[in-house]
């Protein structure tokens, strides 16, 4: 029997207050199934300590809404039906992750029209934790989750809901807040840390601007955006981390044709049968997957193009790629972008201050912010066995290239 | 990535008045969703209407690698964005085995070449919410409860123009 309140202790937020509802949503298998999906990946193969999973930024997100909410809520009139709502969706809004987070979408594992949030979507639907939310909060619940957490395929029922998609997966939302100070501090890195009080502290709602921060924020979204920036420079877009990410879409895919497989389980119970442990028990059962992982055996990084390449790199780059990969399979290369990241930087459009007497774009309210230039590098990693082969038809490639 | 450049490049082109981020976010929804120009541009309804994030990247880089000039406008609209002589030069250079089919943007350039962001604003959401509900009577319902800023009025009037010019069409 759930207690009224039960109070969870947090490495990041301290503690996180759940009622009866969210006990019981957290209580629920597919929920508990978060703890055995790591949060960024393959990360911990090259931070060790990089181990956290998507429980506790779960967590992590849905303590954040509790305080955005009872800011908002100043500013803008919200039932209790409303704010249990965002709560629960801000819970639940990466319940559709499979193993290993992010890797199945790059690489392509779900089958058509399917990604983690629509198989979210499917989970919540489908399983008791929709039950338990459509009885406790209303019948239109399900469709105000949907819109709150992927902002389509659903449509806000009210202004409310159009704020709460705002508040959880805009530029500076809550999940970007919570998973920044979180892969940092299990990282072991300091390049994600801003003043969370600060920027809490400050945001502002109104009917014509929505939401925005006021002028004293700028400093701390500064100090955010620039956290997300030097996380995708060192981290998430580290050569080794994506080359890594790389071998575990194929070492999915192989396990998903030993299965008879070609991708991913539609079906929503065959899909969370799938999880991280499963994966590494397959890994360790098979010796090719053992010498990738285990004795690092990686496509090695042989070619990158400059961080800001000029418009005719970018083309030129485009058709290395179709070329590299009409004559090289998956096994020999790995073609990778900075644009494919999940984690890529973007600049600050849809963040809004108000400074010099109106709502703007922090782009341009900070000279800093707009200062910093989009990252579109891009990378060819290579197999052992193949370096001098590949690296001579790239070679080639940009010599004819050169001489027209 | 080049046929994509090559549209934005294009309706930048071809449009004769100010333009800001707005005016493309919306175009190129309107291009993709309702006149059938494939992109591949991921859509979300945001406070101001349809966005996509992907394309906001799309014109940091065109904008990075200085084919556009992207100014910040006095009058309070945000921002002035223009191809310049490198970006013209390229597209006529690099992109014309991309060209699209150019009534389609000359369409989209009428429709919102000279409407201001709130007018953009009030247009987008009414498609996109017609596209997900495929119901005049619930669009116009939601419309009026998240978008309180805009008049019965002015809904509807918006509503009735964009079915006259055969842009918005309801299931029969």
């Amino acid at each position: 029997m759930a207690n009224d309140i039960v109070n969870i202790r947090d490495g990041i937020h301290g503690f996180i207050s759940l009622n009866e509802l969210e006990q019981k949503i957290v209580q629920e298998p597919h929920f508990q199934r978060l703890r055995f999906i790591h949060q960024l990946g393959t990360t911990d193969w090259v931070y060790p300590s990089a181990v956290h999973s998507r429980f506790e930024h779960s967590l992590g997100v849905f303590h954040l809404a509790c305080i955005v909410v009872d800011r908002i809520q100043k500013y803008l009139p919200l039932t209790d039906q409303d704010i249990e709502i965002f709560k629960v969706a801000c819970l639940l809004h990466d319940i559709g992750h499979g193993p290993f987070s992010h890797v199945l979408e790059e690489a392509s594992l779900f089958g058509a029209g399917l990604d983690h949030e629509k198989m979210g979507q499917k989970i919540i639907e489908k399983t008791r934790i929709g039950k338990l939310v459509t009885r406790e909060l209303g019948q239109d619940s399900y469709n105000r989750l949907t819109y709150i957490i992927r902002g389509k395929e659903a449509v806000p029922t009210s202004r409310a809901d159009m704020v709460f998609h705002d508040l959880l997966a805009g530029q500076a939302g809550i999940d970007r807040m919570d998973y920044l100070l979180r892969d940092s501090h299990f990282l072991g890195v300091k390049y994600g840390n801003y003043d969370l009080q600060r920027l809490l502290e400050t945001l502002r709602y109104n009917d014509d601007d929505g939401l925005h921060w006021e002028e004293g924020g700028i400093h701390a979204l500064e100090q955010f955006i620039l956290a997300r920036y030097f996380m995708f420079t060192e981290v998430y877009f580290h050569k080794t981390r994506r080359v890594l990410d790389h071998h575990l879409g194929r070492l999915i895919k192989d396990y998903l044709r030993s299965h008879d497989k070609e991708s991913l389980p539609s079906n929503v119970y065959e899909y969370l049968k799938i999880f991280d442990s499963v994966l590494l028990l397959y890994m360790m059962e098979n010796e090719e997957w053992k010498r990738v992982f285990l004795s690092r055996h990686f496509l090695k990084l042989k070619r990158e193009s400059p961080e800001h390449p000029e418009p005719e790199e970018v083309l030129s780059w485009e058709e290395l790629e179709r070329e590299l990969k009409e004559k090289y399979s998956n096994d020999d290369i790995f073609f990778d972008k900075a644009k494919n990241d999940p984690y890529k930087f973007e600049t600050a459009e849809q963040i809004r201050v108000y400074y010099d007497k109106k709502v703007r774009s922090l782009t341009e309210a900070s000279l800093l912010v707009r200062s910093l230039r989009p990252i579109n590098k891009m990378r060819v990693y290579i197999v052992q066995g193949k370096v001098k082969e590949v690296t001579k038809f790239i070679d080639d490639f940009f010599k004819n290239k050169r001489e027209g | 990535m080049a046929r994509r450049f090559s549209v934005i490049l294009e309706l930048l082109s071809l449009v004769k008045t100010k333009v800001g981020k707005t005016f493309l976010q919306k175009a190129i929804y309107i291009l993709q969703d309702w006149l059938n120009l494939k992109l591949g541009y991921d859509y979300e309804l945001y406070f101001y209407g349809p966005y996509s994030e992907e394309l906001s990247d799309d014109i940091d880089i065109i904008s990075d690698s200085g084919l556009i000039d992207i100014g910040f406008d006095a009058t309070g609209y945000g921002y002035n964005i223009a191809v310049n002589d490198k970006g013209a030069e390229f597209l006529k250079k690099n992109l014309d085995t991309y060209i699209v089919d150019k009534s389609k943007l000359d369409k989209v350039i009428s429709l919102l070449g000279t409407s201001d962001v709130k007018n953009m604003e009030l247009l987008s959401t009414i498609l996109y919410l017609a596209k997900e509900t495929k119901d005049k009577d619930q669009t116009m319902r939601l419309m009026h409860e998240i978008k309180p800023q805009f008049s019965s009025e002015e809904i509807d009037r918006k509503s009735e123009e964009l079915q006259r010019q055969g842009i918005l069409v309801f299931p029969q």
